[in-house]
């Protein structure tokens, strides 16, 4: 394999209960490399994120996934978080009882294997949440609980901050928030991003172009990769829908 | 007076026969004897009015041992602790005397296996108590605790109380508390129910003064092949009075619970305030868990409401955790910690929640 590649995708097929979701999709990503999926409802671009992470009620019929060149199909869910996958989720989970900095801490230990001393975690912790504009006392507050969408999907790319994953999922991370709660946050992940940082972003709108310059962007119609091109693409899509890409 | 008391009690107690709780299919076994308890039970205390039992003062306090009916586990167990008790204290603090503090050790160990209290605590007219109990035990000796605590709180006046058990799987633990709450006066439970292998727990309060007010929080954990019953009664007899039961808990392996709650609102308690919360999380199919949460009602002016719950751990909650780099199992801890902590943040101190969570954790065998 190419050593720059760091995700293949391979023919993969899945699907749910007797729903057969992505029939043959085929994607591969360079280490800092920006890819953008867009697609109608329905399309399979939030199974992709799934399956990439290994949720276990998506059952893969064919194809395979490598990551840094190792078939991660039998991995574990924290076995792929481990070895640099993260996924951002579309509606993140409320977790009571547990502070957003104790869940850091524990979440970035258990990541990379290492005692993560406290100080250290704190100082990085506070640049990160001021890049995110989050209020500090965010930190003492159980995760996502009594957040509104835009504190949510500011506390993922938050994570996403700390745990420095090679390749970071966005799953809708826009939907669903004002012009300027997705400001804060692209141009967070705009900074964040990288060195050799990948991104793989889920999004129904081209907004992101305005601070992402993606390397690709691909069309993704009834479980398949149907169309891949430049930044262009999704100005199209803006303009002309989703429909003259379904055959 | 002690001796016909305590004579009277036991002669009761011989002739009983041994309760047989068919929710858990489990007959319970009485000690054949019960052997002299030698360790002094009061950790720390920051009061005077602490009393030994004796003859004397069990005369004293006659009228508030004697009650008018049944209350707790059982009679054999009341049976049981107020003729053979080994142990116990009572505890009288003046009219409004406040900031009154006690943390009491009731351990076991190979020395005293057998550990049989009986308690009175009377809290006078707005004077203030918190109590803290704590149950360890060797983690070696086959073990037996029989508590029966009887409970008054005068008006205006307020007890916190905190029980925290942890005793090994070798101990089995029964613990009646029976609690009279007069008017505008407040009583706060925290009860945490981590270990033992056949445990009974029971609470039945009197709301007896108008806004009087009773709020019992439970926390428990039921592993290996643990057996438990839960019962948590209240009974609202003043008008404008609140009670208030909620317990959570998490059961693994083959534990088996079974968690009563009722409600029981007497015509005249107007206004009247409660409801009784219970969720478990089952983390295992083998385990089993009943709820059994009842209402009565001869007041029509009230509001009353009762629920219980049980889930597996939520795939959605455990597939988050997970892409974090957890793995099953310290996931699995989280999510149990995480409905634990609410409750244990009403503990007055933060190292009792880490105490807590710390013994969460290395019985669910975690970290």
């Amino acid at each position: 394999m190419n050593n720059d590649l760091l995700l293949k995708i391979d023919e993969l097929k899945v699907s749910i209960g007797d729903r057969n979701i992505l029939k043959g999709l085929n994607l591969e990503i360079n280490e800092g490399e920006t890819h953008i999926i867009m697609g109608p409802n329905g399309a399979g671009k939030s199974t992709l994120g799934n399956v990439l992470m290994g949720h276990p009620e998506y059952k893969i019929d064919s194809g395979n996934i490598y990551f840094n060149g190792e078939d991660i199909n039998g991995l574990s869910v924290d076995e792929r978080a481990k070895r640099g996958l993260f996924l951002s989720f579309q509606y993140p989970e409320e977790i009571s009882g547990v502070t957003v900095e104790n869940f850091l801490r524990t979440s970035k230990m258990a990541v990379t294997g290492e005692n993560v001393p406290i100080l250290e975690f704190q100082k990085q912790l506070k640049e990160k949440m001021d890049l995110l504009q989050i209020p500090e006392e965010y930190k003492e507050r159980y995760l996502n609980v009594g957040f509104s969408g835009g504190e949510k999907k500011k506390n993922e790319i938050l994570q996403m901050a700390i745990l420095d994953p090679k390749l970071a999922i966005l799953d809708e991370t826009d939907s669903g928030l004002d012009v300027d709660a997705i400001k804060v946050i692209y141009e967070g992940i705009k900074i964040l991003k990288e060195g050799k940082k990948s991104f793989l972003v889920i999004t129904h709108y081209n907004k992101i172009l305005d601070y992402l310059a993606p390397d690709f962007v691909h069309i993704l119609v009834d479980g398949k990769i149907v169309e891949t091109g430049s930044a262009d693409l999704a100005n199209r899509i803006e303009e002309l829908g989703y429909e003259n890409f379904k055959k | 007076m002690l001796k016909n008391y305590r004579a009277q009690n036991i002669k009761e107690y011989e002739m009983l026969p041994n309760p047989y709780w068919k929710r858990i299919n489990e007959e319970i076994l009485f000690p054949e004897k019960v052997l002299d308890y030698n360790k002094d039970i009061i950790a720390e205390k920051n009061f005077d009015n602490v009393m030994d039992v004796d003859e004397e003062l069990c005369f004293k306090y006659i009228k508030y041992l004697e009650l008018d009916r049944n209350y707790g586990l059982g009679e054999k167990f009341l049976r049981f602790s107020e003729g053979l008790s080994n142990t116990g204290l009572f505890i009288d603090i003046e009219a409004g005397d406040k900031g009154n503090r006690a943390r009491i050790d009731l351990n076991i160990d190979s020395e005293n296996p057998i550990l049989v209290d009986h308690n009175l605590i009377i809290c006078r007219e707005n004077s203030e108590l918190d109590i803290f109990i704590n149950y360890e035990d060797d983690k070696k000796t086959n073990g037996f605790h029989n508590g029966f605590t009887k409970i008054y709180v005068e008006k205006g006046a307020k007890l916190n109380l905190y029980k925290i058990q942890n005793y090994s799987q070798e101990i089995q633990h029964f613990d009646s508390s029976v609690i009279f709450v007069d008017e505008d006066a407040e009583v706060n439970i925290i009860d945490v129910q981590l270990g033992s292998k056949l445990k009974g727990v029971n609470y039945d309060v009197g709301l007896k003064g108008d806004r009087s007010f009773c709020d019992i929080k439970n926390v428990y954990l039921g592993t290996d092949k643990d057996k438990m019953d839960f019962n948590y009664d209240i009974n609202f007899l003043g008008r404008n009075s609140k009670g208030y039961v909620e317990s959570v808990g998490a059961l693994t392996d083959k534990a088996w619970k079974v968690f009563r709650s009722t409600e029981n609102f007497i015509k005249g308690c107007k206004k009247s305030e409660g409801s009784a919360k219970e969720y478990v999380i089952l983390l295992n199919k083998d385990v089993k868990s009943h709820a059994i949460p009842a209402l009565f009602c001869t007041e029509d002016d009230v509001i009353g409401d009762h629920a219980a719950s049980a889930g597996q751990l939520d795939g959605n909650k455990m597939f988050y955790l997970m892409n974090r780099g957890l793995d099953k199992e310290a996931a699995k801890i989280l999510v149990v910690e995480s409905s634990f902590v609410p409750i244990l943040e009403g503990l007055p101190e933060e190292n009792m929640k880490k105490t807590i969570i710390n013994l969460v954790k290395d019985r669910l065998g975690g970290d």
